[in-house]
């Protein structure tokens, strides 16, 4: 998968899978962080910068050549997005949903806010393409589902790997 | 708003846990030896850990590097302490 | 007719159109009066979505004075705002929730403050505050405070006291009585027959009148209990003074809080009079009644809330009531995220104190020297706060030094400096008192109060729905204190004192021939001078013992150590007695070797009170082979760290958590869970809400393990510094260590030696 994943001006791919693929993630903004400045955020404290500098062979201060810039509630995403300006690099959108599934915010509140996200991440990616990846909650819910769908569908490319299928442990309770 | 990066603790187990083979594959004394490297690296996790440096394996064999050194110098202090005669055998 | 009252303000609470406060004036009347006052939020974003507001808002039916202003949002700088001012603040709550509701897009500030927090910052008052007021028909026309929440001591409030407790844990069994105390009368009242204790209870609240009713477990079973039989029997319990509301009940909820599950309990609060559940009360056997309402005093939190404070409430509510006051937007939701860093950047900040590892072994004669409550005073000192720009870390150049250049006080460090203030003077004050002066209690226990509020300070400043948090300030806070710790160290090295550890806001230094306080002054005054904190010495150890990991004998830990000092007090840290989850009886066992071994009145004599800590030993573990030891003693405590179908493998405490709910018996995530350890299957024995066990079923070799550990963490590390041979063989210290080096070392030559040969490396460098 690491090769395939290919940011293109204009447009964002989606990358959805199970939290293994942060590794993925990654490595995608080490390599673009080869070729130039590269702008990330990051929605669930995935950025590992000392993955990214072990990818980066020999030349760790390329690491200032990334923006890196946390959230840490769905509000927070939005606004994040919302500020930036429009940069002729590549965005990287780490954990996009994982603030969205805080129960603590009303559904009818979240589906909001994702839904006026995505004008931005069309927005923010236009110059240089852009790439956001997702991860199921901890516990599938219908309400998980409707806002990947919100966003599986604004997406040009998708890129789905589905997580294994649950080992049944034997010695679990209940 | 939670802390992104490991620790250096978390990063000297890390780096520990990726020799694993190398590690396995080693005479059992020699693993004895490992060991002891790497918890004498442990002796510097704040060291590390304000260092900041970007690749923290650097870091490990500076501290262990450290560690031996020290332990030349006590070695030395020892043998200059010791009388001629026995020196000599 | 007007008329001019004087008296304490003991609580404040919304009524439909306007708030009621209770006043005990200086007749001692308890008085309930009313005050009408307006109170607003505002509302910013697009032009034409704020006009649509306004013109919603002039078609609603609650009555609003509709301004546009300029005010200060801290994160954006003046911003413009449609201020929406309602006559009546009991209506605020419900004209908000609507206008978000038909504008969800706006930006909305000050539409959840507490209509308490509003009233003690529109008129300067707080719980049990002194006031004067001006009153006409119960109304209150003006209010004035006659003191402020930063007196060390406010004349006493004539507070009637009722405690009410059950005889016996209503978890473990029914209760059959209560005690009933109040003055100095003191009855024991059966609960059946249930109608006359009903008539009984009935009477002495009518009688006494109280003002505050302290109970066990009043919020979980007492007053659901007694509401409940009032109905049953259709006798009314005076329980509220006021007659217009009834008892406010909260459901129990599980949620998290820095990273942790917890469970709180229900509530059950009072109006007229006020309920404390003294075992669901924060920090009770800490700091008592007097501790809650010094919180209630400086939060400003009615006195039940302030009782039952979760992390993070009690600094919020101060910080609203500064932001209220200086006219500073509260932001509804938080919007900003981190300002972009690069990813080298941020190696370089995310990071927290600065942890050292301990050289292992026992030392004599050690300095402990901590930074005055460092982060807070960080904070304060160096005004970090989200409005204020930073320079670089690593100038200690204190906020105030430059004046005109430096911007005012930010809203972070206004908030926390009469609070630094007042503990700094508490702990001054308490270090001139008599050891006798009956102040002392009542000081220390405002001072906890003082000290919790600051210690979760800085953890909110991180939290990411605080208010006023922000990442940068929280990592601002943790560079400004590894600097000042590595100036600390600096000095001490250029002082010639040698470091056996450091913790973060701590150092333990040593120099031959330092013993006395004023030997260290010199030290303290260099790091205050590089540093501009306060530092202060905690105590002279005669001597303190750090430890190993309990899983590798090489690798020291930190914060994990005993000791000694100078006075003959001790200090622990890390070790099983302060662990929560430690049976009383073992963590008793550990401290009362500490105690034997703390008569020694040097490092040097310890061996001599060896021999009367194994006696001491023995007789414990005779107690418990032969069944003496009272079952309660030898209960595990554990937390429900999750829920219990998500773990893997069944703990003791998730095995006990089954037997409960075999019982039909519910337990949360975040709830405490305790049990017996008892021999063969399942091998734990559920305590509360399940039948009784006796003592036999007791697993005693699994409670002698955990108590040879105990007091193996003590006894050998001064065996092995003495080379004594070990008398006790069973001790279980690496019950987890695996087969390596040290073991051997250990086996083959005394691991002192080993000890010693580490000490001397450390001291080379």
């Amino acid at each position: 998968m690491d090769e395939l994943i290919e940011t293109h001006p204009g447009s964002w791919i989606l990358v959805a899978g199970p939290r293994a693929i942060r590794a993925t993630m990654l490595t995608l903004i080490a390599r673009l962080a080869e070729r130039g400045p590269v702008r990330v955020l990051d929605g669930g404290n995935q950025f590992n910068a000392y993955l990214i500098a072990r990818q980066l062979r020999g030349q760790p201060n390329l690491l200032s050549r990334i923006s890196i810039s946390r959230m840490f509630t769905c509000y927070q995403v939005l606004a994040a997005l919302e500020k930036a300006s429009e940069l002729p690099m590549p965005l990287v959108m780490l954990d996009f949903l994982r603030t969205f599934y805080d129960e603590s915010v009303p559904f009818h509140e979240r589906r909001r806010l994702v839904s006026r996200c995505i004008p931005h991440l069309r927005r923010l990616s236009v110059m240089a393409g852009g790439a956001v990846s997702i991860h199921p909650p901890a516990v599938t819910s219908s309400e998980a589902e409707t806002l990947f769908a919100i966003l599986a569908e604004a997406a040009a490319e998708r890129w789905i790997q589905d997580p294994p299928a649950p080992i049944q442990q034997p010695g679990r309770l209940c | 708003m939670g802390r992104t990066l490991p620790t250096a603790s978390m990063l000297i187990q890390q780096e520990e846990q990726s020799f694993a083979r190398f590690r396995r594959a080693l005479r059992r004394s020699d693993q004895v030896a490992l060991d002891d490297l790497f918890a004498a690296a442990r002796q510097h996790l704040a060291a590390a850990q304000y260092a900041a440096h970007a690749l923290p394996f650097e870091v490990l064999l500076l501290a262990m590097l450290l560690e031996e050194h020290k332990e030349v110098m006590r070695l030395r202090q020892q043998l200059d302490e010791l009388p001629d005669a026995s020196r000599n055998g | 007719m007007d008329e001019i009252l004087t008296g304490w303000l003991l609580d404040v609470y919304r009524e439909e159109t306007s708030l009621t406060l209770w006043l005990l004036d200086d007749d001692g009347q308890r008085r309930r009066l009313t005050h009408p006052f307006p109170a607003a939020f505002y509302a910013a974003g697009p032009a034409n979505q704020l006009r649509a507001l306004w013109r919603w808002l002039s078609e609603q039916e609650i009555q609003v004075h509709l301004s546009r202003m300029e005010r200060k949002d801290v994160f954006q700088g003046i911003v413009t705002v449609l201020a929406v001012e309602v006559v009546h603040a009991p209506q605020l709550d419900a004209l908000f929730r609507r206008a978000v509701e038909t504008y969800p897009d706006l930006t909305y500030y000050d539409g959840d403050i507490s209509i308490s927090l509003r009233y003690a910052a529109r008129f300067g008052v707080f719980p049990l505050a002194r006031c004067q007021v001006v009153v006409n028909a119960e109304r209150v026309k003006t209010i004035t405070a006659l003191n402020t929440p930063w007196e060390l001591e406010p004349a006493p409030v004539p507070l009637r006291i009722l405690s009410i407790e059950p005889d016996r844990d209503p978890a473990q069994a029914c209760p059959r009585h209560l005690v009933i105390r109040y003055d100095r009368i003191r009855y024991i009242l059966p609960l059946e027959p249930a109608r006359a204790f009903l008539i009984s209870l009935r009477s002495t609240l009518e009688r006494y009148d109280p003002d505050l009713i302290l109970t066990d477990w009043g919020d979980t079973w007492l007053l659901p209990c007694l509401l409940k039989l009032s109905k049953e029997y259709n006798l009314p319990l005076p329980l509220n003074r006021a007659e217009t509301q009834g008892v406010i009940e909260h459901q129990a909820r599980t949620y998290f809080s820095y990273g942790q599950i917890v469970y709180k309990g229900s509530q059950v609060q009072l109006r007229g009079r006020m309920h404390i559940d003294r075992r669901n009360a924060m920090m009770w056997s800490d700091y008592g009644l007097e501790g809650v309402l010094e919180m209630a005093r400086v939060t400003a939190l009615p006195i039940q809330d302030a009782a039952r404070l979760s992390p993070g409430t009690g600094i919020s509510s101060m910080q609203f009531v500064t932001a209220l006051r200086a006219n500073i937007l509260i932001p509804w939701h938080k919007h900003q995220a981190e300002q972009p860093k690069t990813a080298l950047e941020l190696i370089h900040t995310d990071m927290g104190g600065l942890v050292y590892q301990p050289t292992i072994g026992l030392h004599k004669d050690i300095g402990g020297i901590d930074f005055v409550s460092m982060y807070p005073g960080i904070m304060v000192r160096f005004n970090i706060s989200p409005e204020v720009p930073r320079s670089k870390a690593g100038d200690l150049t204190p906020a105030t030094g430059e004046p005109g250049k430096v911007p005012s006080m930010g809203i972070v460090p206004q908030t926390l400096a009469p609070l630094l203030e007042k503990r700094i003077a508490f702990k001054t004050a308490l270090g001139n008192l008599h050891p006798k002066d009956c102040r002392r209690e009542v000081y220390k226990a405002r001072a906890s109060a003082e000290k919790w509020l600051l210690v979760t300070c800085f953890g909110y400043l991180g939290y990411k729905n605080a208010r006023f948090g922000a990442i940068e300030s929280h990592e601002a806070v943790t560079a400004y204190g590894r600097e000042a710790l590595l100036r600390a160290k600096e000095a001490a090295e250029d002082l010639d004192f040698s470091i056996l550890h450091m913790y973060v806001d701590g150092l333990w230094v040593q120099k031959p021939g330092c013993s006395t306080p004023e030997d260290f002054q010199a030290l303290l005054a260099e790091v205050s001078e590089r540093t501009s904190l306060p530092i202060a010495l905690d105590g002279i150890y005669r001597w303190v013992v750090f430890l190993p990991s309990r899983v590798d004998e090489r690798i020291p830990v930190p914060n994990r150590y005993f000791g000694v000092f100078q006075d003959g007090s001790i200090k622990v840290r890390g070790i099983e007695a302060r662990r929560h989850d430690t049976p009383p009886f073992i963590a008793e066992t550990q401290m009362k070797i500490l105690a034997i071994l703390a008569k020694a009145a040097d490092a040097d004599r310890l061996p001599d009170f060896l021999p009367e800590a194994r006696q001491y030993i023995g007789q414990r573990l005779d107690e418990l082979a032969k069944g003496r030891v009272p079952l309660a003693e030898l209960l595990v405590s554990q937390r429900l760290s999750r829920e219990l179908t998500e773990y893997s493998s069944p703990s003791p405490a998730a095995r006990a958590v089954w037997q409960m709910q075999a019982e039909g018996k519910q337990i949360h995530p975040g709830q405490q869970v305790r049990f017996l350890y008892t021999r063969g299957e399942p091998g734990v024995h559920a305590w509360d809400g399940t039948e009784s066990t006796d003592i036999s079923m007791v697993d005693s070799n699994r409670y002698k393990t955990l108590l040879m550990r105990a007091v193996g963490t003590i006894i050998r590390p001064i065996e092995q510094h003495f080379e004594i041979m070990p008398q006790h063989s069973n001790y279980v210290l690496f019950p987890n260590q695996k087969a390596g080096p040290v073991k051997e070392l250990g086996g083959q030559m005394p691991l002192a030696t080993f000890l010693d040969l580490r000490g001397r490396l450390v001291q080379l460098h």
